[in-house]
Protein backbone atom coordinates (compact mmCIF):
# COMPACT_ATOMS: atom_id res chain seq x y z
CA UNK A 1 0.00 0.00 0.00
CA UNK A 2 1.44 3.22 -0.77
CA UNK A 3 2.26 5.43 2.27
CA UNK A 4 -1.46 7.64 2.87
CA UNK A 5 -3.36 6.06 0.78
CA UNK A 6 -6.08 3.42 1.46
CA UNK A 7 -6.15 2.00 -1.84
CA UNK A 8 -4.84 2.64 -5.43
CA UNK A 9 -7.19 3.10 -9.09
CA UNK A 10 -5.64 2.77 -12.13
CA UNK A 11 -7.66 4.66 -14.20
CA UNK A 12 -7.54 4.19 -18.05
CA UNK A 13 -9.12 5.89 -20.99
CA UNK A 14 -8.75 7.13 -24.92
CA UNK A 15 -6.71 10.39 -26.09
CA UNK A 16 -7.45 13.54 -24.78
CA UNK A 17 -9.67 12.60 -21.47
CA UNK A 18 -11.14 16.09 -20.47
CA UNK A 19 -11.82 14.61 -16.58
CA UNK A 20 -8.50 13.22 -15.24
CA UNK A 21 -7.46 16.24 -13.17
CA UNK A 22 -10.89 16.91 -11.69
CA UNK A 23 -11.15 12.66 -11.32
CA UNK A 24 -7.57 12.96 -9.82
CA UNK A 25 -8.51 15.72 -7.32
CA UNK A 26 -11.93 13.34 -6.17
CA UNK A 27 -9.81 10.44 -5.67
CA UNK A 28 -7.11 11.74 -3.84
CA UNK A 29 -9.42 14.02 -1.45
CA UNK A 30 -11.25 10.34 -0.62
CA UNK A 31 -7.75 9.19 0.28
CA UNK A 32 -7.17 6.87 -3.02
CA UNK A 33 -4.23 7.08 -5.10
CA UNK A 34 -4.67 7.99 -8.50
CA UNK A 35 -2.95 7.40 -11.96
CA UNK A 36 -3.99 8.01 -15.52
CA UNK A 37 -3.02 5.98 -18.56
CA UNK A 38 -3.93 5.90 -22.19
CA UNK A 39 -5.36 2.79 -23.16
CA UNK A 40 -3.09 3.38 -26.26
CA UNK A 41 0.14 2.62 -23.94
CA UNK A 42 -1.01 -0.67 -23.11
CA UNK A 43 -0.20 -4.07 -24.35
CA UNK A 44 -0.79 -7.92 -22.84
CA UNK A 45 1.68 -10.36 -23.41
CA UNK A 46 0.87 -13.65 -22.63
CA UNK A 47 3.81 -16.34 -21.86
CA UNK A 48 3.86 -19.95 -20.58
CA UNK A 49 0.60 -19.66 -18.19
CA UNK A 50 1.33 -15.93 -17.13
CA UNK A 51 -0.41 -12.71 -18.59
CA UNK A 52 1.42 -9.67 -17.74
CA UNK A 53 0.02 -5.57 -18.59
CA UNK A 54 2.83 -3.84 -20.07
CA UNK A 55 2.63 -0.41 -19.35
CA UNK A 56 4.68 2.83 -18.89
CA UNK A 57 7.28 1.33 -16.36
CA UNK A 58 4.28 0.23 -13.76
CA UNK A 59 3.10 -3.07 -12.75
CA UNK A 60 -0.74 -3.87 -12.80
CA UNK A 61 -0.17 -5.96 -9.78
CA UNK A 62 0.36 -2.75 -7.34
CA UNK A 63 -3.18 -1.58 -8.24
CA UNK A 64 -6.10 -2.52 -5.99
CA UNK A 65 -9.01 -1.24 -8.95
CA UNK A 66 -9.03 0.24 -12.30
CA UNK A 67 -11.38 2.43 -12.98
CA UNK A 68 -12.20 2.15 -17.14
CA UNK A 69 -13.32 5.14 -19.66
CA UNK A 70 -13.22 3.78 -23.45
CA UNK A 71 -15.86 3.13 -26.11
CA UNK A 72 -16.78 0.20 -27.18
CA UNK A 73 -14.67 0.41 -30.18
CA UNK A 74 -12.00 -0.50 -27.78
CA UNK A 75 -13.98 -3.82 -27.35
CA UNK A 76 -10.96 -6.89 -28.51
CA UNK A 77 -8.84 -5.39 -26.47
CA UNK A 78 -10.59 -4.73 -23.17
CA UNK A 79 -12.40 -8.01 -23.07
CA UNK A 80 -8.80 -9.94 -22.48
CA UNK A 81 -8.11 -6.66 -20.01
CA UNK A 82 -11.12 -7.33 -17.61
CA UNK A 83 -10.36 -11.01 -17.81
CA UNK A 84 -7.25 -10.28 -17.04
CA UNK A 85 -8.29 -8.64 -14.10
CA UNK A 86 -10.82 -10.86 -12.77
CA UNK A 87 -7.70 -13.40 -13.01
CA UNK A 88 -6.12 -10.95 -10.48
CA UNK A 89 -8.36 -9.93 -8.41
CA UNK A 90 -8.34 -5.97 -9.16
CA UNK A 91 -11.95 -4.65 -9.17
CA UNK A 92 -12.82 -3.00 -12.32
CA UNK A 93 -16.61 -1.77 -12.60
CA UNK A 94 -17.22 -3.71 -16.07
CA UNK A 95 -17.52 -7.35 -15.44
CA UNK A 96 -15.72 -10.11 -18.39
CA UNK A 97 -18.58 -10.18 -21.17
CA UNK A 98 -19.78 -6.76 -20.52
CA UNK A 99 -18.03 -5.13 -23.64
CA UNK A 100 -19.25 -7.31 -25.86
CA UNK A 101 -22.70 -6.71 -25.08
CA UNK A 102 -22.44 -2.99 -24.81
CA UNK A 103 -21.21 -3.19 -28.31
CA UNK A 104 -23.73 -4.75 -29.69
CA UNK A 105 -27.90 -3.08 -29.02
CA UNK A 106 -29.03 -5.62 -29.82
CA UNK A 107 -27.48 -8.13 -28.04
CA UNK A 108 -28.00 -5.13 -25.07
CA UNK A 109 -31.90 -5.79 -25.44
CA UNK A 110 -32.28 -9.72 -25.70
CA UNK A 111 -30.18 -9.31 -22.35
CA UNK A 112 -32.46 -6.88 -20.81
CA UNK A 113 -35.31 -8.62 -22.05
CA UNK A 114 -34.49 -12.07 -20.78
CA UNK A 115 -34.16 -10.79 -17.11
CA UNK A 116 -37.82 -8.91 -17.29
CA UNK A 117 -36.41 -5.23 -17.88
CA UNK A 118 -38.94 -3.39 -19.93
CA UNK A 119 -37.23 -2.21 -23.02
CA UNK A 120 -39.38 -1.09 -26.51
CA UNK A 121 -40.87 -3.82 -28.27
CA UNK A 122 -37.74 -4.55 -31.36
CA UNK A 123 -37.88 -6.61 -34.12
CA UNK A 124 -33.93 -8.27 -34.84
CA UNK A 125 -33.13 -8.64 -38.42
CA UNK A 126 -29.94 -10.43 -39.44
CA UNK A 127 -30.86 -9.08 -43.21
CA UNK A 128 -33.41 -7.19 -45.34
CA UNK A 129 -35.09 -10.36 -46.30
CA UNK A 130 -37.60 -11.00 -44.43
CA UNK A 131 -38.81 -7.17 -43.36
CA UNK A 132 -41.42 -6.79 -45.71
CA UNK A 133 -42.84 -10.07 -45.16
CA UNK A 134 -43.15 -8.90 -41.10
CA UNK A 135 -44.65 -5.35 -42.21
CA UNK A 136 -48.12 -6.35 -41.30
CA UNK A 137 -46.55 -6.87 -37.48
CA UNK A 138 -45.11 -3.43 -36.93
CA UNK A 139 -46.78 -0.78 -35.34
CA UNK A 140 -45.58 2.68 -36.77
CA UNK A 141 -43.76 4.65 -36.36
CA UNK A 142 -40.99 2.62 -35.81
CA UNK A 143 -36.86 3.56 -34.93
CA UNK A 144 -34.78 2.42 -37.56
CA UNK A 145 -31.40 1.32 -36.28
CA UNK A 146 -28.83 -0.44 -38.98
CA UNK A 147 -24.75 -1.64 -37.27
CA UNK A 148 -21.97 -2.56 -39.11
CA UNK A 149 -19.53 -3.75 -36.33
CA UNK A 150 -19.71 -2.01 -33.35
CA UNK A 151 -20.78 1.69 -35.15
CA UNK A 152 -24.48 2.84 -35.79
CA UNK A 153 -24.65 3.22 -39.62
CA UNK A 154 -28.19 4.66 -39.89
CA UNK A 155 -30.81 6.03 -37.04
CA UNK A 156 -33.60 6.83 -38.59
CA UNK A 157 -37.53 7.70 -37.31
CA UNK A 158 -39.64 5.59 -40.11
CA UNK A 159 -43.74 6.54 -40.21
CA UNK A 160 -45.37 4.15 -42.30
CA UNK A 161 -44.80 0.92 -44.44
CA UNK A 162 -44.26 2.93 -47.19
CA UNK A 163 -41.32 4.71 -45.91
CA UNK A 164 -39.92 1.42 -44.20
CA UNK A 165 -40.55 -0.52 -47.72
CA UNK A 166 -38.68 2.70 -49.61
CA UNK A 167 -35.75 2.79 -46.90
CA UNK A 168 -34.91 -0.55 -46.72
CA UNK A 169 -34.93 -1.04 -50.51
CA UNK A 170 -32.71 1.91 -50.62
CA UNK A 171 -29.79 -0.08 -48.18
CA UNK A 172 -26.86 -0.04 -50.17
CA UNK A 173 -24.63 -1.22 -47.99
CA UNK A 174 -23.77 -4.14 -46.16
CA UNK A 175 -24.19 -4.50 -42.71
CA UNK A 176 -24.31 -6.66 -39.39
CA UNK A 177 -27.75 -5.59 -37.54
CA UNK A 178 -31.10 -4.17 -38.10
CA UNK A 179 -33.44 -3.53 -35.30
CA UNK A 180 -36.62 -1.65 -35.66
CA UNK A 181 -37.83 -0.35 -32.66
CA UNK A 182 -41.03 0.91 -30.99
CA UNK A 183 -40.96 4.61 -30.84
CA UNK A 184 -42.17 7.16 -27.83
CA UNK A 185 -43.04 10.20 -28.48
CA UNK A 186 -42.04 10.99 -24.82
CA UNK A 187 -38.87 12.49 -23.23
CA UNK A 188 -35.95 10.56 -22.63
CA UNK A 189 -34.42 10.53 -19.08
CA UNK A 190 -30.77 9.82 -19.33
CA UNK A 191 -29.28 8.73 -15.93
CA UNK A 192 -25.34 7.94 -15.03
CA UNK A 193 -25.56 5.14 -12.56
CA UNK A 194 -23.16 5.23 -10.47
CA UNK A 195 -23.10 1.35 -7.94
CA UNK A 196 -26.54 1.77 -6.45
CA UNK A 197 -27.07 5.81 -7.21
CA UNK A 198 -28.86 7.02 -10.45
CA UNK A 199 -28.31 10.38 -11.34
CA UNK A 200 -30.89 11.69 -13.93
CA UNK A 201 -31.52 14.37 -16.63
CA UNK A 202 -34.61 14.88 -19.54
CA UNK A 203 -34.48 15.86 -22.35
CA UNK A 204 -37.90 16.93 -23.88
CA UNK A 205 -38.91 16.03 -27.51
CA UNK A 206 -38.89 18.73 -30.33
CA UNK A 207 -41.42 17.03 -32.95
CA UNK A 208 -40.84 19.66 -35.32
CA UNK A 209 -37.49 19.21 -35.20
CA UNK A 210 -37.70 14.77 -34.67
CA UNK A 211 -34.75 14.60 -32.05
CA UNK A 212 -34.48 15.61 -28.48
CA UNK A 213 -33.33 18.94 -27.31
CA UNK A 214 -29.46 18.46 -26.38
CA UNK A 215 -29.97 20.35 -23.01
CA UNK A 216 -31.71 18.77 -20.30
CA UNK A 217 -33.72 19.31 -17.05
CA UNK A 218 -32.94 17.82 -13.16
CA UNK A 219 -35.30 14.60 -13.32
CA UNK A 220 -35.90 12.38 -10.02
CA UNK A 221 -36.99 9.09 -11.38
CA UNK A 222 -39.46 6.83 -9.19
CA UNK A 223 -37.71 4.46 -7.34
CA UNK A 224 -39.02 1.38 -9.01
CA UNK A 225 -37.47 3.46 -12.05
CA UNK A 226 -34.15 3.59 -10.55
CA UNK A 227 -34.06 -0.05 -9.73
CA UNK A 228 -34.68 -1.28 -13.18
CA UNK A 229 -31.49 0.73 -13.75
CA UNK A 230 -29.33 -0.60 -11.71
CA UNK A 231 -30.83 -3.58 -12.26
CA UNK A 232 -30.11 -3.54 -16.28
CA UNK A 233 -26.39 -2.48 -15.81
CA UNK A 234 -26.18 -5.91 -13.19
CA UNK A 235 -27.78 -7.55 -16.50
CA UNK A 236 -25.21 -6.45 -18.43
CA UNK A 237 -22.05 -6.30 -16.11
CA UNK A 238 -21.71 -2.77 -15.39
CA UNK A 239 -21.56 -1.03 -12.18
CA UNK A 240 -20.93 2.81 -14.04
CA UNK A 241 -23.22 3.32 -16.81
CA UNK A 242 -25.13 6.16 -18.85
CA UNK A 243 -28.56 4.42 -19.03
CA UNK A 244 -30.91 6.33 -21.72
CA UNK A 245 -34.94 5.37 -20.76
CA UNK A 246 -38.32 6.66 -22.26
CA UNK A 247 -41.65 5.93 -19.76
CA UNK A 248 -39.20 3.82 -17.71
CA UNK A 249 -38.29 1.20 -21.15
CA UNK A 250 -34.73 1.42 -21.19
CA UNK A 251 -33.43 2.26 -24.70
CA UNK A 252 -29.74 1.64 -24.40
CA UNK A 253 -26.83 1.38 -22.07
CA UNK A 254 -23.24 2.72 -22.36
CA UNK A 255 -20.10 2.41 -20.45
CA UNK A 256 -18.98 5.86 -19.73
CA UNK A 257 -20.39 8.52 -17.89
CA UNK A 258 -20.10 12.20 -19.16
CA UNK A 259 -19.65 13.59 -15.95
CA UNK A 260 -19.20 17.74 -16.71
CA UNK A 261 -22.86 17.21 -18.17
CA UNK A 262 -24.73 15.71 -15.71
CA UNK A 263 -22.86 18.23 -13.24
CA UNK A 264 -23.63 21.31 -15.40
CA UNK A 265 -27.48 20.26 -15.13
CA UNK A 266 -28.06 18.66 -11.58
CA UNK A 267 -25.29 20.76 -9.63
CA UNK A 268 -23.74 17.73 -8.30
CA UNK A 269 -19.79 16.33 -8.24
CA UNK A 270 -20.60 13.32 -9.85
CA UNK A 271 -16.68 12.65 -9.54
CA UNK A 272 -16.61 12.46 -6.04
CA UNK A 273 -19.67 10.24 -6.50
CA UNK A 274 -17.47 7.72 -8.61
CA UNK A 275 -14.63 8.15 -5.72
CA UNK A 276 -17.09 7.07 -3.01
CA UNK A 277 -17.87 4.44 -4.83
CA UNK A 278 -14.19 2.96 -5.04
CA UNK A 279 -14.09 3.72 -1.73
CA UNK A 280 -16.61 1.71 -0.84
CA UNK A 281 -15.34 -1.05 -2.82
CA UNK A 282 -12.52 -0.72 -0.61
CA UNK A 283 -14.48 -0.57 2.87
CA UNK A 284 -16.52 -3.81 1.21
CA UNK A 285 -13.28 -6.04 0.32
CA UNK A 286 -11.45 -4.86 3.61
CA UNK A 287 -14.74 -6.85 5.42
CA UNK A 288 -14.66 -9.89 3.27
CA UNK B 1 -36.76 -35.95 -32.23
CA UNK B 2 -36.60 -32.23 -34.17
CA UNK B 3 -32.50 -30.91 -35.55
CA UNK B 4 -32.01 -27.20 -36.76
CA UNK B 5 -29.14 -26.44 -38.25
CA UNK B 6 -28.30 -23.13 -38.89
CA UNK B 7 -25.57 -21.99 -41.36
CA UNK B 8 -23.49 -19.42 -41.34
CA UNK B 9 -22.36 -16.45 -44.32
CA UNK B 10 -19.44 -18.27 -45.33
CA UNK B 11 -20.64 -21.52 -45.11
CA UNK B 12 -19.61 -24.07 -48.13
CA UNK B 13 -22.72 -25.88 -49.80
CA UNK B 14 -21.21 -29.39 -50.28
CA UNK B 15 -20.35 -28.97 -46.27
CA UNK B 16 -23.91 -27.84 -45.77
CA UNK B 17 -25.47 -30.35 -47.96
CA UNK B 18 -23.43 -32.70 -46.06
CA UNK B 19 -24.60 -32.21 -42.54
CA UNK B 20 -28.24 -31.80 -44.07
CA UNK B 21 -28.20 -35.46 -45.55
CA UNK B 22 -26.73 -36.52 -42.24
CA UNK B 23 -29.21 -35.43 -40.10
CA UNK B 24 -31.74 -36.97 -41.65
CA UNK B 25 -30.62 -40.10 -40.91
CA UNK B 26 -30.64 -39.46 -37.14
CA UNK B 27 -33.62 -36.92 -36.52
CA UNK B 28 -37.66 -37.20 -37.54
CA UNK B 29 -37.47 -33.50 -38.70
CA UNK B 30 -34.71 -31.49 -39.60
CA UNK B 31 -34.78 -27.79 -40.44
CA UNK B 32 -32.00 -25.83 -42.43
CA UNK B 33 -32.63 -21.53 -41.38
CA UNK B 34 -29.66 -19.75 -43.14
CA UNK B 35 -28.77 -16.89 -40.45
CA UNK B 36 -29.33 -13.94 -42.14
CA UNK B 37 -32.64 -14.94 -42.27
CA UNK B 38 -33.43 -15.08 -38.97
CA UNK B 39 -35.86 -12.76 -37.12
CA UNK B 40 -35.27 -12.22 -33.52
CA UNK B 41 -38.63 -10.50 -31.90
CA UNK B 42 -38.36 -9.19 -28.23
CA UNK B 43 -41.74 -8.36 -28.09
CA UNK B 44 -43.48 -7.56 -24.10
CA UNK B 45 -40.85 -9.20 -22.36
CA UNK B 46 -40.86 -12.24 -24.57
CA UNK B 47 -37.84 -12.98 -26.68
CA UNK B 48 -38.32 -15.16 -29.76
CA UNK B 49 -36.39 -16.34 -32.25
CA UNK B 50 -37.81 -17.05 -35.61
CA UNK B 51 -37.23 -18.42 -39.28
CA UNK B 52 -40.68 -17.85 -41.15
CA UNK B 53 -42.99 -18.24 -38.59
CA UNK B 54 -41.21 -21.62 -36.87
CA UNK B 55 -40.25 -20.62 -33.46
CA UNK B 56 -36.29 -22.12 -33.33
CA UNK B 57 -36.54 -22.77 -29.76
CA UNK B 58 -38.97 -25.59 -29.97
CA UNK B 59 -36.13 -27.95 -31.61
CA UNK B 60 -34.64 -30.06 -29.72
CA UNK B 61 -30.94 -29.70 -30.97
CA UNK B 62 -29.15 -27.37 -33.27
CA UNK B 63 -26.24 -26.90 -34.96
CA UNK B 64 -24.86 -23.81 -36.07
CA UNK B 65 -21.50 -22.87 -38.41
CA UNK B 66 -21.02 -19.59 -37.61
CA UNK B 67 -17.91 -17.45 -38.90
CA UNK B 68 -16.35 -14.31 -37.90
CA UNK B 69 -18.58 -12.06 -40.24
CA UNK B 70 -21.71 -13.42 -38.57
CA UNK B 71 -20.32 -12.72 -35.02
CA UNK B 72 -22.91 -9.33 -34.18
CA UNK B 73 -25.67 -11.50 -34.93
CA UNK B 74 -24.59 -15.01 -34.30
CA UNK B 75 -23.89 -14.28 -30.82
CA UNK B 76 -27.26 -13.23 -29.81
CA UNK B 77 -28.33 -16.26 -32.04
CA UNK B 78 -26.72 -18.37 -29.73
CA UNK B 79 -27.37 -16.94 -26.41
CA UNK B 80 -30.86 -17.22 -26.79
CA UNK B 81 -30.73 -20.79 -27.94
CA UNK B 82 -28.30 -21.68 -24.90
CA UNK B 83 -30.66 -20.00 -22.51
CA UNK B 84 -33.77 -22.44 -24.05
CA UNK B 85 -34.34 -26.50 -23.72
CA UNK B 86 -32.62 -27.18 -26.99
CA UNK B 87 -29.24 -28.79 -27.05
CA UNK B 88 -26.80 -26.59 -28.51
CA UNK B 89 -23.09 -27.86 -28.28
CA UNK B 90 -22.28 -24.53 -28.86
CA UNK B 91 -21.51 -21.56 -26.04
CA UNK B 92 -22.00 -18.21 -27.20
CA UNK B 93 -18.81 -16.79 -25.14
CA UNK B 94 -17.07 -19.50 -26.49
CA UNK B 95 -18.00 -18.09 -30.31
CA UNK B 96 -17.14 -14.73 -28.81
CA UNK B 97 -13.62 -15.86 -27.63
CA UNK B 98 -12.55 -18.42 -30.73
CA UNK B 99 -13.58 -15.50 -32.93
CA UNK B 100 -10.42 -13.46 -31.22
CA UNK B 101 -6.92 -15.41 -31.50
CA UNK B 102 -5.38 -13.58 -29.09
CA UNK B 103 -8.28 -14.06 -26.45
CA UNK B 104 -8.49 -17.50 -27.20
CA UNK B 105 -4.63 -18.24 -26.11
CA UNK B 106 -4.81 -16.08 -23.09
CA UNK B 107 -7.48 -18.05 -21.85
CA UNK B 108 -6.53 -21.61 -22.51
CA UNK B 109 -2.45 -20.90 -21.15
CA UNK B 110 -3.73 -20.55 -17.94
CA UNK B 111 -4.89 -24.23 -17.49
CA UNK B 112 -1.45 -25.02 -18.46
CA UNK B 113 -2.17 -26.03 -22.03
CA UNK B 114 1.02 -24.66 -24.14
CA UNK B 115 0.87 -21.87 -26.19
CA UNK B 116 3.18 -19.61 -28.39
CA UNK B 117 4.06 -16.50 -26.67
CA UNK B 118 1.71 -14.18 -27.76
CA UNK B 119 0.38 -10.26 -27.94
CA UNK B 120 -2.08 -7.97 -28.24
CA UNK B 121 -1.26 -4.46 -28.74
CA UNK B 122 -3.70 -1.08 -29.64
CA UNK B 123 -0.83 1.26 -30.90
CA UNK B 124 2.09 0.21 -33.19
CA UNK B 125 5.16 1.14 -30.97
CA UNK B 126 3.66 -0.97 -27.67
CA UNK B 127 3.55 -3.97 -30.42
CA UNK B 128 7.18 -2.94 -31.55
CA UNK B 129 8.36 -2.89 -28.24
CA UNK B 130 6.43 -6.71 -27.21
CA UNK B 131 7.98 -7.75 -30.48
CA UNK B 132 11.09 -7.52 -28.75
CA UNK B 133 10.27 -9.44 -25.95
CA UNK B 134 8.76 -12.06 -28.43
CA UNK B 135 11.97 -12.28 -30.45
CA UNK B 136 11.80 -12.07 -34.35
CA UNK B 137 10.17 -13.76 -36.69
CA UNK B 138 7.25 -12.82 -35.30
CA UNK B 139 3.91 -13.83 -36.44
CA UNK B 140 0.96 -11.44 -37.01
CA UNK B 141 -2.59 -12.59 -37.08
CA UNK B 142 -5.72 -10.59 -37.36
CA UNK B 143 -7.64 -11.16 -34.35
CA UNK B 144 -10.88 -12.78 -36.58
CA UNK B 145 -9.22 -14.14 -39.36
CA UNK B 146 -9.55 -17.73 -40.41
CA UNK B 147 -8.93 -20.30 -42.77
CA UNK B 148 -4.91 -19.38 -42.87
CA UNK B 149 -6.31 -15.77 -44.28
CA UNK B 150 -5.26 -12.46 -42.39
CA UNK B 151 -1.88 -14.63 -40.86
CA UNK B 152 1.89 -12.74 -41.85
CA UNK B 153 5.76 -13.34 -40.90
CA UNK B 154 8.16 -10.69 -40.19
CA UNK B 155 11.86 -11.59 -39.40
CA UNK B 156 12.42 -8.07 -38.18
CA UNK B 157 11.53 -4.55 -37.25
CA UNK B 158 11.69 -3.39 -40.97
CA UNK B 159 9.26 -5.72 -42.15
CA UNK B 160 6.76 -5.49 -38.97
CA UNK B 161 6.37 -1.99 -39.54
CA UNK B 162 4.64 -1.87 -42.83
CA UNK B 163 2.49 -4.30 -41.54
CA UNK B 164 1.74 -2.15 -38.25
CA UNK B 165 0.97 0.80 -40.77
CA UNK B 166 -1.48 -1.37 -43.12
CA UNK B 167 -3.26 -2.71 -39.55
CA UNK B 168 -3.65 1.04 -38.62
CA UNK B 169 -5.38 2.01 -41.77
CA UNK B 170 -8.12 -0.46 -40.99
CA UNK B 171 -7.94 -0.09 -37.16
CA UNK B 172 -7.44 -3.12 -36.40
CA UNK B 173 -5.78 -4.32 -32.91
CA UNK B 174 -2.39 -5.64 -33.34
CA UNK B 175 -2.05 -9.51 -32.00
CA UNK B 176 1.47 -11.00 -32.52
CA UNK B 177 3.14 -14.70 -32.01
CA UNK B 178 6.14 -16.33 -31.76
CA UNK B 179 6.82 -18.04 -34.98
CA UNK B 180 6.78 -22.06 -34.17
CA UNK B 181 8.79 -23.65 -36.92
CA UNK B 182 5.84 -25.82 -38.55
CA UNK B 183 7.74 -28.32 -40.47
CA UNK B 184 4.82 -28.11 -42.92
CA UNK B 185 2.15 -29.67 -41.31
CA UNK B 186 0.11 -29.02 -38.01
CA UNK B 187 -2.40 -31.04 -36.41
CA UNK B 188 -5.66 -30.33 -35.95
CA UNK B 189 -7.94 -32.50 -32.75
CA UNK B 190 -11.24 -31.96 -34.00
CA UNK B 191 -13.49 -32.77 -31.22
CA UNK B 192 -16.85 -33.81 -31.21
CA UNK B 193 -18.36 -34.60 -27.44
CA UNK B 194 -15.43 -36.79 -25.60
CA UNK B 195 -13.89 -38.38 -29.08
CA UNK B 196 -11.14 -36.46 -30.89
CA UNK B 197 -10.09 -37.09 -34.29
CA UNK B 198 -6.57 -36.20 -34.96
CA UNK B 199 -5.82 -34.88 -38.64
CA UNK B 200 -2.28 -33.65 -39.91
CA UNK B 201 -2.92 -30.97 -42.21
CA UNK B 202 0.31 -30.71 -44.67
CA UNK B 203 1.25 -27.47 -46.47
CA UNK B 204 1.32 -27.03 -50.40
CA UNK B 205 4.88 -26.47 -51.75
CA UNK B 206 6.19 -22.59 -50.95
CA UNK B 207 3.61 -22.24 -47.97
CA UNK B 208 3.93 -22.09 -44.00
CA UNK B 209 0.28 -21.78 -43.38
CA UNK B 210 -1.29 -24.66 -42.73
CA UNK B 211 -4.31 -24.78 -44.11
CA UNK B 212 -6.44 -27.43 -46.72
CA UNK B 213 -8.52 -24.83 -47.94
CA UNK B 214 -5.22 -23.10 -49.28
CA UNK B 215 -4.41 -26.47 -50.87
CA UNK B 216 -3.00 -28.49 -48.68
CA UNK B 217 -3.42 -32.41 -47.70
CA UNK B 218 -5.18 -33.63 -45.20
CA UNK B 219 -4.74 -37.38 -43.25
CA UNK B 220 -6.27 -39.02 -39.88
CA UNK B 221 -3.42 -39.59 -37.91
CA UNK B 222 -2.83 -41.10 -34.11
CA UNK B 223 -2.96 -38.57 -31.25
CA UNK B 224 -0.90 -38.83 -28.31
CA UNK B 225 -2.93 -38.80 -25.49
CA UNK B 226 -1.48 -35.39 -24.18
CA UNK B 227 -2.53 -33.92 -26.67
CA UNK B 228 -6.29 -35.29 -26.76
CA UNK B 229 -6.66 -34.61 -23.53
CA UNK B 230 -5.04 -30.47 -24.00
CA UNK B 231 -8.26 -30.44 -27.27
CA UNK B 232 -10.48 -31.73 -24.65
CA UNK B 233 -9.62 -29.65 -21.78
CA UNK B 234 -9.11 -26.28 -24.82
CA UNK B 235 -13.39 -27.24 -26.26
CA UNK B 236 -14.63 -27.67 -22.21
CA UNK B 237 -13.07 -24.48 -21.63
CA UNK B 238 -14.42 -23.02 -24.28
CA UNK B 239 -17.70 -24.67 -23.87
CA UNK B 240 -17.46 -26.12 -27.47
CA UNK B 241 -18.62 -29.61 -27.36
CA UNK B 242 -17.86 -29.48 -30.79
CA UNK B 243 -14.92 -27.30 -32.61
CA UNK B 244 -11.46 -27.82 -34.14
CA UNK B 245 -8.30 -27.36 -31.69
CA UNK B 246 -4.79 -26.72 -33.77
CA UNK B 247 -1.59 -27.49 -32.43
CA UNK B 248 1.97 -27.07 -34.35
CA UNK B 249 4.37 -29.85 -33.29
CA UNK B 250 8.34 -28.56 -32.62
CA UNK B 251 11.43 -30.59 -31.57
CA UNK B 252 9.16 -33.12 -30.41
CA UNK B 253 6.94 -30.30 -28.23
CA UNK B 254 3.43 -29.18 -29.58
CA UNK B 255 1.56 -25.71 -28.78
CA UNK B 256 -1.92 -24.95 -29.60
CA UNK B 257 -2.15 -22.22 -31.80
CA UNK B 258 -5.93 -21.66 -32.67
CA UNK B 259 -9.53 -23.24 -31.66
CA UNK B 260 -12.14 -23.32 -34.53
CA UNK B 261 -15.39 -22.87 -33.94
CA UNK B 262 -16.45 -23.78 -37.23
CA UNK B 263 -14.35 -26.68 -38.54
CA UNK B 264 -14.50 -27.44 -42.05
CA UNK B 265 -15.36 -31.08 -42.64
CA UNK B 266 -12.67 -31.50 -45.23
CA UNK B 267 -14.90 -33.51 -47.97
CA UNK B 268 -12.27 -34.00 -50.56
CA UNK B 269 -10.44 -36.01 -47.95
CA UNK B 270 -12.87 -37.60 -45.56
CA UNK B 271 -15.68 -37.62 -47.67
CA UNK B 272 -18.95 -37.82 -45.67
CA UNK B 273 -17.29 -39.54 -42.38
CA UNK B 274 -16.56 -36.43 -40.19
CA UNK B 275 -20.25 -34.66 -40.78
CA UNK B 276 -22.16 -38.45 -40.31
CA UNK B 277 -19.71 -38.16 -36.52
CA UNK B 278 -21.14 -34.94 -35.42
CA UNK B 279 -24.65 -36.18 -36.69
CA UNK B 280 -24.09 -39.02 -34.34
CA UNK B 281 -22.83 -37.56 -31.34
CA UNK B 282 -25.42 -34.37 -31.68
CA UNK B 283 -28.24 -37.50 -31.57
CA UNK B 284 -27.19 -39.51 -28.93
CA UNK B 285 -26.82 -36.15 -26.68
CA UNK B 286 -29.79 -34.95 -27.21
CA UNK B 287 -31.24 -38.44 -26.82
CA UNK B 288 -29.02 -38.56 -22.86
CA UNK B 289 -30.69 -35.24 -22.65
CA UNK B 290 -34.23 -36.13 -23.22
CA UNK B 291 -34.27 -38.80 -21.12
CA UNK B 292 -32.96 -37.41 -17.82
CA UNK B 293 -35.50 -34.54 -18.40
CA UNK B 294 -37.96 -37.33 -18.30
CA UNK B 295 -37.22 -38.14 -15.07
Amino acid sequence: MIKGFLMKTLFIHEKDNAYIQELKEAFNKKNISFQAIEISQLGLLTEGKETTLTTNGFSLEEFDSCFLAVGVQFTQFVEPLIDEFSQKGIYCQVKPDAYSILSNKAFQLTTLNSHKINTPNTTIFGSSYFINSSLKEFRFPLVLQIFLGYKKMQDVLVESEKSLISFVKSIKSDFDILLLQEFFEKPLDVSAVIGKEVFSVRRSWVKEKLEYLKKGATRTLSEKEQLDLIKACNAIGTEIATVKSIDGNIVSVKPFVDFSYFQEILGKNLYEKLAEFYLSKFETKGME
Amino acid sequence: MKFLYIGGSNEKQIVKQMILEEAHKFFDTVLYAPLSKIKIECIEGKTKLLFKGTDLTSFDACYARFFSKDLMFGEIVLDILNHSDVFVPLNSEGFQITNHKYFTVKVLSRENIPVPISSLAVSPQTAIDMSHKIGYPIVIKLLSGFGGRGVMRANSEEEFKPVLDTLKVFKEFISTQEYVESNNYDIRCLVMGEDVFGIKRTTPAGEWRTNVSGGGKAEFVELSNAMKQDALKASTILGLDVCAVDFIESEGKYKLIEVNFAPGFMPDFFGSKLPNALMKFLYKKTREIKSKNRF
